[in-house]
């Protein structure tokens, strides 16, 4: 069974981006009793952006272009401090990318979980970008693995499938994308060829040892 | 003369009430203690109220004290679950919760006071004394609600970290009183120990079952196979019976503790009681905490939540739970956490000289590194600081 280890923000530093008020100031108490250092601007505060962990923003208030980053590019989790719940803001608070939030009046529980649960949708969110970056760019790759295949299809005199199932085993054994190994090999007549001889020694070994 | 009113919220009835009963007791001491004393212009008149484990009456009986009796400052609740349920009250009406009992953590209200343990102070050093005296292969039983969800989740994560293992975790309802199939998977699995975080009545009778299975099975004597437990206290001890013998436990107060305070207690509470009684952390917490109140109310001389708390961080108390300030920080008290293993019926201190410990209900500074080295060296003590064993 999978342990869930006890989330830790000790050493961590936030901004909350609000005007100063008693629910900003519990907030703080809070985040202190977490072990974070934290620090209130106002809302239009957006000069010497400072580098912290996390922010909490004020979404009642919030406005377009007030983080150095283009809106839903947050490069640090931001949690949003929800009091109107008009679309309008809800809508602003989306586009912002937040990973979780805290209903106003701020009181002192809801704190720890916000940020629990906005360091996982975070990080959650962050593999999956990579993960659609790393598919994107793999399909901008399929035409040179289709002219690589048809090359190795016609030095070698071999079907479509028999090229592939090559290339594809090559690329396991050299633990590479089948079309990082294409766009080593494509339109290099020779190399390929010499690539595929030394795949078929490889099998006729194995073979020998079965 | 000043009237306090407060409200008593115990269940002296259901799975739970000899807590529920020994905490009021020493409420009710408290209270005695304050209104006979001249030198203090208060006198305390208690709402008691028992809800007699239900979470519905909980609620309601705070809803109605806080609007309609002039109370700002309740006494009570046993479980984390009747605790949670009455906090936003409790917090809507900026009143106050005195929280007796060990609990979860993970927790820090402005309107509560923490006079019980959290996990640093209560399974934490428990598991320091345990793991390396008998291993670290568990098998964890609890009563499903939060308490036993959360307490055995952090007993695996200490486990984990001193490359321990959890060989079986179980919940059962607070009524359950059935646990052969238990026995019969601890003997199958064999665990070094058992974390028990039963409560109540459960709790009962799965040690009386295990201490009659263990008539058969010797494997299972408390000799062999040690149960542990971080909410047992004296108030529990007789409704145990003899299958509490040998048990270990831990708490910020144990009838045993070598002290001055606690003898005034044990004496003051038998010449109240008629005889002597026994007394658990819950009482001893319930007692200083209305004299805490009591004194801050008259120095202040204001009810008022705030000022209180800012009393009770700014002053030290002599208790029977030691020389105690409130830590504005969390709202909780530093605790003493005593272990103690069942003895005839009463648990006996293993280390009087065990230090206070700061509360730190986020586990924030816990550091899962150092908890493993301090396992090791531990285990290297007592296998007498050999590194090689001979094995014949």
């Amino acid at each position: 069974m999978k342990t869930n280890i006890t989330p830790n923000f000790r050493g961590w530093n936030a901004l909350i981006l609000h005007r100063k008020h008693v629910g900003e100031c519990k907030l703080a108490q809070q985040l202190s009793r977490l072990g974070i250092k934290s620090e209130c601007r106002g809302i239009n505060a957006v000069m010497n952006f400072p580098q912290v962990d996390v922010i909490f923003v004020d979404v009642d208030e919030g406005i377009d272009e007030m983080f150095p980053w283009l809106a839903g590019d947050a490069t640090i989790p931001l949690i949003g401090l929800l009091g109107s719940e008009a679309p309008g803001r809800l809508a602003w608070a989306l586009s912002q990318g937040i990973s979780s939030h805290i209903l106003k009046p701020i009181s002192h529980s809801g704190v720890f979980s916000a940020l629990t649960i906005a360091q996982h949708n975070y990080q959650y969110r962050l593999n999956n970008l990579q993960e659609i970056a790393n598919l994107q760019q793999r399909i901008k790759l399929r035409p040179v693995v289709l002219r690589c295949i048809l090359q190795l299809m016609d030095l070698a005199n071999i079907d479509d499938s028999r090229a592939f199932m090559a290339m594809r085993a090559i690329a396991m054994q050299k633990r590479i994308s089948i079309e990082e190994l294409c766009v080593s090999y494509v339109d290099d007549s020779a190399s390929l060829m010499q690539l595929y001889q030394s795949h078929l020694r490889g099998d006729l070994y194995s073979r020998v040892l079965k | 003369m000043t009237t306090l009113n407060i409200g008593l919220l115990f269940s002296t009835t259901g799975t739970y009430q000899a807590i529920g009963k020994d905490a009021l007791n020493g409420v009710l001491l408290g209270i005695n203690q304050v209104n006979h004393n001249a030198s203090l212009a208060l006198q305390i008149e208690p709402h008691i109220q028992n809800p007699g484990g239900s979470i519905e009456q909980y609620l309601a009986m705070t809803d109605a004290m806080l609007k309609h009796s002039n109370i700002q400052h309740i006494f009570g609740t046993i479980t984390s679950i009747a605790r949670k349920e009455v906090l936003p009250i409790v917090e809507k009406h900026d009143a106050m919760l005195w929280y007796l009992c060990p609990y979860e953590g993970f927790e820090c209200s402005e309107n509560v006071i923490y006079y019980g343990a959290c996990p640093n102070q209560h399974i934490v050093p428990l598991f320091e004394y345990v793991l390396p005296k008998y291993g670290n292969k568990a098998h964890l039983i609890g009563t499903n609600y939060i308490w036993g969800w959360e307490t055995n989740r952090i007993a695996r994560e200490l486990l984990m970290a001193c490359g321990g293992e959890v060989l079986s975790e179980k919940y059962y309802a607070f009524e359950e009183f059935e646990f052969s199939r238990q026995i019969s998977e601890i003997l199958e699995k064999k665990p070094d120990f058992i974390l028990n975080n039963l409560v109540g009545s459960s709790s009962y009778a799965f040690l009386q079952t295990l201490a009659k299975a263990a008539l058969q099975y010797p494997e299972l004597s408390r000799g062999k196979l040690p149960v542990l437990s971080c909410n047992v206290t004296e108030c529990e001890i007789d409704k145990i019976g003899q299958a509490a013998q040998g048990m270990y436990t831990t708490a910020s107060y144990f009838q045993d503790v070598d002290s001055k305070e606690n003898q005034q207690l044990q004496d003051l509470a038998a010449s109240y009681f008629g005889n002597p009684i026994k007394i658990s952390s819950e009482f001893a917490a319930g007692y200083s905490s209305v004299l805490m109140l009591a004194e801050a109310v008259c120095e202040e001389r204001s009810s008022e939540p705030e000022m209180v708390k800012e009393y009770l961080a700014n002053h030290s108390f002599n208790t029977a739970l030691g020389q105690l300030t409130l830590d504005p920080k969390t709202n909780h008290f530093p605790l003493t956490p005593y272990i103690a293993r069942v003895d005839q019926g009463q648990p006996l201190v293993i280390d009087q000289n065990v230090k206070q410990v700061i509360a730190d209900p986020y586990l924030v500074n816990f550091n899962a590194h150092e908890f493993a080295v301090k396992i090791a060296h531990g285990r290297r003590k007592m296998l007498g600081n050999s590194f090689l064993k001979v094995i014949k």
